[in-house]
């Protein structure tokens, strides 16, 4: 039977005491070896968490990435940043146009550098070391990008010809990379839009 | 011989004028419109502090009172609008990008164009989608209504592209840099896919741009509310067996703000311009009973009695009977 005496008590509380310092040990490893602590080394400066600032909704709710996983997802939206706003660019481009804003000549002027940041954009997404998990998704982003660079090609054929088929061409290829997109942002940042 | 031809002559002059008059009776049914709403989806467990500041959730308040919740659902909210004869009408759009469901905590989403069905409305008889503003989950469907030609206002456009290519600050832009959201930064909410489903209308040459306040036709007015919401939101006022109805997208997102002047949902808001747009439902209407609010937590309930006549529909989203013109069948199960 045990026998409670000071020594007994003090050897317990030093074993309780050994105990409580190994779980946070291994508490510890695990953030770090699910990539909780990693993008820390990989982002240039922290900023603003608009998680907390804005309305709507529970935190979006994304599985633990890896310290892998993790620094992709980072690389990606770097990507990322410039070929949605691009997007966005191409639908502009050919509402100007529809709503005579811009003429033939100034469709091609808007559209040539969204042709340069696709082009950027894929040989960035050949260079990024991609986590099998992930492989997937990166070639549905790729296969996004493709297409909006084959749109932005479609696209500035209208200052040759003015032959607006050119422009429904490149839609039904926007309209499938823009979808794709979502899908993948949807996965690696699933906070990128909110309710509003 | 006299008599009978005088009861003629009556009889012929009463159905020479009744043909005369018909239609001028099927012009006024024309002017009154029957109203539904539907409920696309719900986001869940919002912070009521921040749909509405007003509202912010204070621990040692009584609960249930205006500082004492602190969680709201809030509906996503379209009104279905049919005339007399083949018109039908969408008051904001929805949205469709279900990759998004478990981001935005949404629960009772189903595809707009399946939800009218229970309305007995198919997708292609859908003649006009007018959005409130080009917000993802207000324009989000549009690919599903081939048909229907939105109406949308320049100045929201123009809100879009101004911030697109602002070139200054990096939070200054129409997308945000931060994958943890845009927020309400200045044209937040406006992703590829939903300014590509735009762009794809004005190309079909199924989109009106509409230029501030416009008169679509008899009983439907657009009323622009710039920056009540969006740089571009415009209202709907629409003639009603109850009178004027005026729907306000995200510039009513809240019926109890319209109610108690209390701002909500603020995005690219000028709070001002909210409160206008709130005066000009007031003006039209008579009241606030007839605001028609986007996302307002009390919708399909009594506390928001315009929208009390409710049933549960598929995947649990609520659906509202709100008028009915003469003639038109109750859709009420």
């Amino acid at each position: 039977m045990f026998k409670l005496s000071a020594r007994n008590v003090v050897a317990s509380l030093v074993l309780l005491g050994l105990i409580l310092l190994g779980v946070q040990a291994l508490k510890k490893f695990r953030q770090q070896s699910a990539g909780v602590t990693a993008p820390l080394a990989t982002q240039p400066a922290a900023k603003p968490n608009f998680n907390t600032m804005y309305s709507a909704g529970a935190a979006p709710d994304r599985r633990a990435f890896s310290a892998a996983e993790e620094a992709y997802s980072v690389a990606l939206w770097r990507v990322h940043d410039k070929v949605k706003t691009s997007s966005v660019q191409l639908s502009f481009a050919g509402l100007s146009y529809k709503l005579k804003e811009l003429d033939r000549a100034g469709v091609k002027a808007k559209i040539a550098p969204q042709i340069d940041i696709y082009r950027d954009a894929l040989q960035g997404i050949d260079r990024l070391s991609v986590p099998d998990s992930l492989k997937e998704l990166h070639q549905t982003y790729k296969k996004a990008v493709t297409l909006y660079a084959d749109a932005s090609t479609e696209m500035v054929k209208i200052a040759d010809d003015g032959n607006e088929q050119h422009l429904l061409d490149a839609h039904s290829k926007t309209a499938q990379a823009a979808t794709l997109l979502l899908k993948v942002s949807a996965e690696l940042w699933p906070g990128e839009f909110k309710p509003n | 011989m006299r008599n009978v031809s005088r009861k003629s002559g009556l009889f012929a002059a009463l159905g020479l004028a009744s043909a005369l008059l018909a239609p001028v009776a099927a012009q006024a049914a024309d002017g009154v419109y029957s109203v539904w709403l539907v409920e696309n989806s719900r986001f869940m467990n919002v912070p009521f502090g921040a749909f509405m500041p007003d509202r912010a959730f204070v621990p040692s308040a009584p609960a249930g009172g205006p500082n004492g919740i602190n969680t709201v659902d809030l509906p996503v909210n379209v009104g279905v609008i049919k005339g007399a004869g083949k018109e039908v009408i969408l008051y904001d759009n929805g949205w469709n990008a279900t990759d998004y469901h478990k981001a935005t905590g949404t629960a009772h989403w189903s595809p707009l164009s399946k939800q009218l069905g229970q309305l007995g409305i198919a997708a292609a008889d859908v003649t006009k989608v007018i959005v409130g503003h080009g917000h993802w989950d207000h324009a989000g469907s549009l690919d599903e209504f081939p048909n229907a030609v939105l109406y949308i206002q320049r100045e929201e456009l123009k809100g879009i592209e101004w911030a697109l290519n602002y070139p200054g600050h990096e939070r200054i832009r129409a997308v945000n840099d931060s994958p943890g959201g845009c927020a309400r930064t200045p044209a937040c909410g406006y992703p590829s896919k939903t300014m590509d489903s735009i762009y794809g209308k004005v190309l079909k040459g199924k989109a009106v741009i509409v230029d501030g306040d416009m008169e679509v036709m008899p009983g439907i007015k657009i009323h622009a509310a710039f920056r009540a919401h969006t740089a571009g939101s415009q209202l709907l006022e629409v003639n009603t067996p109850i009178g004027k109805l005026m729907f306000g997208s995200d510039a009513y997102s809240s019926w109890e703000g319209i109610r108690d002047w209390q701002i909500a949902n603020p995005q690219q808001t000028d709070t001002v311009q909210q409160f206008l747009a709130y005066e000009k439902c007031y003006k039209v209407t008579g009241g606030y009973a007839n605001c028609v609010a986007a996302h307002e937590p009390l919708s399909y309930t009594d506390k928001y009695p315009l929208t009390k006549n409710a049933w549960v529909g598929m995947n649990g989203g609520r659906l509202a009977e709100i008028t009915l013109a003469p003639g038109e069948k109750s859709r009420k199960p």
